[in-house]
């Protein structure tokens, strides 16, 4: 029995690039075309909240769990997000059972950042007690199918799922703390949305495939807020982006990330 | 059972009774006591082998089987000693042994194996050995067999492949006629359009998802 490797065929490739050098691409996209998207919200019954995201094919699913936690010694009147992704082999064949690898950690800490530096929840209006009891925001991922740009996937899924996410209500009685059945919505203040491109030879392309992150050389990835401000940025591959490239790219993304933004499911607590 | 009423397909889940009786059955199919439970989602079938009634049933989505005699298109991943390493869509590596390419016998210290056949390459091969205990055997020394240079190479369901399968000869003829293209279809659910250029090619991945009728490549 054997593993399947991470090879491409040349033939396939050529093309790509030869494709590319025509401004098209394998599957009738414009090189600066994102896929078609499709969010699905509370698809979890026992998620605080939960989205599952169609990027062509690739689908990846997001839930969000709240759990009541002394909070970190550094930051006693803050909450605390913890952005979890997992590949599993259900997704592609190329994904293994184990500990979490490069990738999977690579996901989630791109996610959490676009997340955290957006200020999309928070975290001070997490806080129960100052210092003694705080709500942790749990966001897991995981990969359903692998068809590319899971990044940007887990990105839509992960902000998807926050936005529609429901806390219980609190109440504090001398030293005991109880948890009501009537929930609330937790505290939004923005939102965020990555934006992946992939170089492949000289060309740049948005929203890679499967075949075309096989391809590529470099890939760069950035994440903007509501208001357009890039929150966050990720560059990944061995290749290289000039410098007016990653400005240019900059200026691309804003477009393709307002678009985005419109098909993100709007907050409850607005 | 699942039945879809339109086509009048059967479709039998994993566990579940396909037949009861006495028959013989090919390995996807299970004898408990008398019942004959399918492993697999699938279509029963039955076949004739030998003269005698065998089960089987069709599975939905397989990876490649190798059968001894089958053309199929492989993708070079590792490069050892004395042979190479052929990918072909298939829980088994295949193995393409220096014998099977070059017609005459070399020096393996003095010669470099990936300056014939280097990692990425696509070659179109046939299984010349496989008996499921050991790697199958590939060979690319007859004629149409080889590397292939430059072509639009497709991976399909086992399904989309099949139907491809089932309308070769027009497809062949059409992909011949309209886009001035060669079409290989690899038993190992592959397949690889050769013409003269990419704009040939474009019109034959046309054609073939034509035949397919629906957006699945």
């Amino acid at each position: 029995m054997s593993r399947i490797e991470h090879v491409i065929p040349l033939i396939k490739q050529k093309t790509i690039r030869a494709l590319l050098e025509k401004g098209e691409r394998l599957d009738g996209r414009k090189p600066m075309d994102f896929r078609d998207v499709e969010i699905n919200v509370g698809v979890i019954d026992s998620a605080e909240g939960s989205a599952i995201v169609n990027l062509g094919n690739t689908m990846v699913i997001a839930g969000v769990k709240l759990g009541m936690a002394s909070p970190f010694p550094d930051s006693p009147n803050s909450g605390a997000l913890i952005v979890n992704a997992e590949l599993i082999p259900l997704a592609s064949p190329l994904f293994e059972y184990g500990p979490p690898k490069e990738e999977d950690i690579e996901i989630s800490r791109v996610v959490d950042r676009g997340i955290r530096s957006s200020k999309l929840i928070d975290l001070e209006k997490l806080v129960i007690v100052t210092g003694r009891k705080v709500w942790f925001v749990y966001v897991d991922l995981y990969a359903l199918n692998h068809d590319g740009n899971l990044l940007d996937a887990c990105m839509l899924a992960a902000v998807s799922a926050l936005l529609t996410a429901r806390k219980p209500k609190t109440r504090i009685e001398g030293d005991h703390i109880e948890i009501l059945d009537e929930k609330e919505p937790i505290p939004i203040g923005n939102t965020a949305i990555s934006i992946t491109f992939a170089k492949i030879g000289e060309y740049v392309v948005v929203d890679p495939t499967y075949e075309e992150e096989l391809a590529m050389d470099a890939r760069l990835t950035i994440c903007y807020d509501k208001e357009g401000r890039i929150v966050a940025i990720q560059k990944g591959g061995s290749g290289y982006f000039t410098s007016e490239e990653v400005i240019d790219l900059g200026k691309k993304g804003l477009e393709i990330s307002r678009k985005l933004i419109s098909k993100l499911p709007t907050p409850l607590s607005e | 059972m699942i039945k879809v009423k339109r086509e009048k397909i059967k479709i039998v889940l994993p566990g579940e009774v396909v037949k009861v009786g006495d028959i013989k059955t090919t390995t996807e199919v299970i004898k408990l006591d008398d019942k004959l439970v399918s492993t697999l989602i699938g279509i029963p079938k039955m076949k004739r082998r030998r003269g005698e009634r065998v089960l089987s049933v069709l599975p939905l989505k397989t990876p490649y089987i190798p059968k001894e005699g089958d053309i199929v298109i492989g993708k070079i991943v590792d490069i050892g000693v004395t042979n190479w390493l052929v990918d072909i869509n298939s829980p088994w590596k295949a193995i393409l042994p220096i014998s099977e390419v070059l017609s005459k016998p070399v020096n393996v210290s003095k010669i470099e194996l990936k300056d014939y056949l280097n990692i990425g390459d696509l070659i179109v091969a046939r299984v010349i050995a496989f008996d499921l205990t050991r790697d199958p055997l590939l060979t690319i020394k007859e004629s149409r067999l080889g590397k292939a240079t430059r072509g639009l190479f497709l991976e399909l369901s086992s399904w989309d492949w099949l139907l491809l399968k089932s309308k070769e000869k027009t497809l062949l003829r059409g992909v011949k006629k309209k886009a001035n293209c060669n079409i290989v279809l690899g038993a190992n659910y592959r397949v690889l359009m050769i013409g003269k250029g990419l704009e040939e090619e474009l019109k034959a991945l046309e054609i073939v998802r034509e035949t397919l009728g629906r957006r699945s490549t």
